[in-house]
């Protein structure tokens, strides 16, 4: 049974990352929150987890990732219409107290939302958490060659969509 | 792959600071999780037995083994040639070679029982002999 220290710890170092990377998949705060507390429930109750784990990093991702994509499943099933889950996502990026950024923030996060979940996913790990390809796909499971087909795929979806504005603040 | 321009301009947002008053509610809901099982594994750690760390990780799989295991002998005691006992059961007793037998036993019977005279002129049952050739039975004293 891990001490309260170490899940202090845990969070303390890895609590934003995983907010950040489950907040831009799942797209919705509050189910965030929930699979936030999930994990740390989890590891509450069965220290054992992060035994056996090379990266706590990755194991916290990967953990999440699978948590997540239940959460959007069951979210899908309770929207009755399309508009309705898109209504429902909160945007992933802070405020930027410059306008031009701001509009390019929030198109980011349309373009994001416009992605497939597996693209959105492997997106944030390459931009955002800075991984290689071969730890984004050791986190989520998936063939090198897949991880890296789709970022390509997410990358350019986000440069045909962001690209007026993107020359515009350039 | 270096990254582009564009690729280093989306690496350079800011993602959202995650809300500072979720620490203490999360961390208190994990702590008072780990006395219970809630949401978590069906059985307390503590407590599991020995055979539950081996069965555990995967019970589907060795659910679908004994779901197996059972239509394997499902179909064997199907597909057997039924017993002696049954095969009884089913033909009265009156299998292939008993019949003959039982036959062969008849005719031997009513060769026994009838005199030479009446196995000559008695007409035979099923011959296609005229009625007028037909000779009331009559037994000699």
């Amino acid at each position: 049974m891990p001490a309260g220290t170490d899940l202090d710890r845990l969070y303390d170092q890895h609590a934003q990352a995983l907010f950040g990377f489950l907040l831009n998949f799942t797209r919705h705060e509050g189910d965030t929150r929930d699979l936030l507390q999930e994990i740390f429930c989890r590891l509450a109750t069965r220290p054992e987890l992060l035994a056996g784990a090379r990266d706590e990093r990755a194991f916290l991702l990967r953990l999440g990732h699978n948590l997540a994509i239940d959460a959007i499943r069951r979210r899908a099933t309770r929207a009755r219409h399309a508009d309705q889950l898109a209504a429902e996502t909160d945007g992933t990026f802070a405020p930027s107290p410059n306008p031009d950024e701001q509009a390019f923030r929030d198109a980011l996060d349309a373009g994001l939302v416009e992605l497939p979940p597996e693209q959105r996913a492997v997106v944030h790990l390459k931009l955002w958490e800075g991984l290689t390809f071969e730890d984004i796909a050791d986190t989520l499971g998936i063939p090198l060659n897949t991880a890296a087909s789709r970022y390509r795929y997410g990358i350019d979806k986000l440069r045909a969509r962001l690209r007026p504005l993107y020359e515009e603040i350039q | 792959m270096k990254p582009d321009d564009f690729e280093n301009h989306l690496a350079r947002q800011s993602v959202r600071i995650l809300p500072p008053e979720w620490r203490e509610e999360i961390l208190r809901a994990a702590q008072a999780a780990t006395p219970s099982v809630r949401g978590c594994s069906p059985v307390p750690a503590r407590v599991a037995p020995w055979w539950h760390e081996w069965l555990w990780p995967a019970p589907s799989a060795w659910a679908g083994l004994a779901a197996a295991w059972i239509a394997v002998v499902a179909l064997n005691q199907l597909a057997a040639p039924p017993s002696a006992s049954v095969q009884f059961a089913r033909t009265g007793g009156r299998t292939p070679s008993v019949l003959a037998l039982w036959f062969d036993q008849g005719a031997w019977m009513a060769q026994i029982t009838t005199s030479p005279a009446e196995r000559t002129e008695r007409p035979r049952r099923g011959t296609n002999a005229p009625r007028s050739e037909v000779r009331p039975m009559v037994r000699e004293a």
